[in-house]
């Protein structure tokens, strides 16, 4: 699992009907820096955003968990088209970047 | 997590930064299920396979990806 902000949504006209149903929403994965301290820039320098679906209405600005690969399909009951899965909202991170 | 799949909740997780032979950090910064309790600054070895985690959280449906597997002492 990862951490990304939410940054926006996604609605689709036509698609897959597997995916009836199913929210998808925009997440920008974090960086380090943007861990440490509440870094304004929401979009992190250097990691592309993604789409992933949730199950959970993440808001904009929320911090979620993501996972990719065979694991975002695994709480799906037939075969989903689907990249990245939020597992769940983030309440409080702490990070400690010197914990060495 | 507040809001999270059934399989996540009362879970310790913890932020874990990959390093390298020297310790230097590479790679992103991945979150774990910690059944072990490690401390904040242990070097813990995290499988990144599904099957580990759904084993622990004994839910074969759950989208949980990396699992501390142990504790290393030094």
């Amino acid at each position: 699992m990862k951490l990304a902000r939410v940054i926006g949504r996604i609605t689709l006209s036509k698609k897959d009907e597997a995916l009836a149903g199913i929210r998808l929403i925009i997440a920008s994965p974090l960086d380090k820096s943007q861990m440490t301290e509440e870094n304004s820039s929401q979009l992190s320098a250097n990691k592309s955003n993604l789409i992933v679906c949730d199950c959970f209405g993440a808001a904009m600005g929320d911090i979620i968990g993501y996972v990719e690969g065979a694991e975002a399909t695994a709480p799906f009951d037939s075969p989903t088209p689907v990249d990245a899965y939020n597992v769940g909202l983030v309440e409080n991170l702490r990070y400690i970047s010197d914990a060495k | 997590m507040t809001c999270a799949h059934n399989s996540v909740r009362g879970s310790a997780l913890f932020l874990c930064q990959p390093i390298d032979e020297n310790g230097d950090d590479c790679g992103d910064i991945v979150v774990a299920i910690n059944p072990f309790g490690g401390g904040v600054g242990s070097k813990v070895i995290v499988a990144a396979d599904g099957k580990t985690a759904q084993k622990y959280v004994c839910d074969a449906k759950s989208p949980l990806r990396h699992c501390i597997v142990c504790i290393l002492d030094d």
